[in-house]
């Protein structure tokens, strides 16, 4: 089972998944990020899923649990670099995953984390755009 | 035995007397069929039921007696036929008119020739032949028909999605006719590869082409924004002129959550403003 790299930038986390994910890998990232936010203390989180062309209810449900609980350990959470055709799966099984933030790449993910952060009285305070 | 004797008989009725019966109809087809004398030369038409009677002849000599079936050649002859009669927009009926004029004028050759049985036989051949040939020509003409509407429909589906980028991070999709669940497939895809490639923040989706919004519009409008919005742009709807909004809010369509304006320009003015790039001044 590979493993997927957790990167920690300032107060953020970075998890970019370049492979496909099963089930099982998918559950146990979930833990990972989490244990992570516990232990450092971050404020964003940040998914970057460019490298996932396959995507399922499941995976999309859990994506959308981890940002909610990330948000109850206090980080904010977006998602960049969803491609097109895992956009149309998700939307055809109906998870337009409202609640998420979602971003085109990672330099506008991270600029979308600051501002959500800032919204939320966290972080540096940013110029809103 | 007998009728086989008797269809062979009435072949060889039939060329025996080829050049009278090709006069003949000829003649009847320009008086009943006139259409087509305008898209076929007397010598074309003259060669064509030639070629018409020819295989006549031969299904007669050749198939099951009593039964006879238009074979390979005279489906060939008349899709030959109906399909010219389509381009040149010939009605079916004229088409139709010309196959049975061929049964009137073989009729009047073998009340001539033949009596009794013989007859009775012969006549029954030549109606049954005759109707299948005019049922192949209408099969044909439809078949030719649903070719030029599909055809016609996939021109449009194809030309109906531009993508077009008017700025810097901005797209804009003007939408124009119906908007139904293939369109918005289409529409769909062109839209993400769209967002893709020039990495934009703001797709306008501009609906003032669009003549009916309902509810079902209205639902594949927002699976679209909804799609762009997974992918990380935001979607403004433009163009609700003041006739769409009524229908909208009288049918219970809800698009909360969905930004609107009611004009491109207004559209324009906040992509500019949600991309995070300043408004060219006037005068620039």
């Amino acid at each position: 089972m590979s493993n997927i790299t957790i990167l920690k930038l300032k107060d953020d986390i970075i998890v970019p998944i370049q492979a496909e994910l099963h089930d099982r890998s998918a559950q146990k990232l979930q833990m990972d990020i989490l244990q992570k936010i516990e232990n450092t203390g971050a404020k964003g989180l940040l998914i970057d899923i460019s490298g996932v062309s396959i995507v399922d209810s499941f995976m999309g449900r859990l994506l959308g649990e981890t940002a909610k609980m990330a948000g109850l350990l206090g980080a904010e959470t977006v998602l960049v670099g969803m491609k097109k055709e895992v956009v149309i799966t998700l939307i055809q099984l109906g998870m337009p995953l409202r609640n998420l933030h979602t971003a085109l790449n990672i330099e506008d993910g991270l600029e979308r984390l600051e501002r959500l952060k800032s919204r939320r009285g966290l972080g540096k305070r940013q110029v809103a755009l | 035995m007998n009728e086989r004797n008797g269809s062979m008989e009435l072949a060889g009725i039939i060329k025996g007397k080829k050049e009278e019966i090709c006069g003949q109809w000829h003649k009847r087809v320009v008086r009943e069929a006139e259409r087509l004398t305008d898209i076929f030369s007397e010598r074309e038409l003259k060669r064509i039921i030639h070629d018409f009677v020819d295989a006549v002849v031969h299904v007669m000599e050749t198939n099951a007696p009593g039964k006879p079936e238009p074979d390979a050649v005279i489906i060939e002859l008349l899709e030959r036929l109906s399909k010219e009669s389509t381009i040149n927009n010939i009605s079916p009926t004229d088409t139709a008119l010309f196959v049975f004029s061929l049964k009137d004028t073989l009729f009047d050759l073998v009340q001539g020739s033949l009596s009794g049985q013989a007859l009775n036989d012969a006549i029954l051949a030549i109606s049954m032949l005759v109707d299948k040939m005019g049922l192949v020509t209408f099969e044909t003409y439809m078949r030719s028909r649903e070719g030029v509407i599909k055809e016609q429909q996939k021109a449009l589906t194809d030309a109906s999605i531009p993508v077009v980028k008017v700025w810097d991070k901005v797209l804009l999709l003007p939408l124009i006719g119906m908007i139904d669940s293939s369109r918005t497939q289409l529409m769909l895809e062109a839209l993400l590869t769209g967002i893709e490639e020039t990495q934009s923040k703001v797709a306008i989706l501009d609906i003032s082409g669009i003549p009916i919004v309902d509810s079902l519009v209205a639902r594949h409008l927002i699976m679209t924004v909804s799609a762009a919005r997974l992918m990380g742009a935001e979607c403004i709807i433009t163009g609700i002129s003041s006739r769409i909004s009524q229908t909208m809010v009288n049918l219970g369509v809800d698009l909360t959550g969905i930004v609107t304006r009611g004009i491109l320009a207004d559209g324009l003015k906040l992509a500019f403003e949600l991309s995070g790039q300043n408004l060219p001044k006037e005068g620039d």
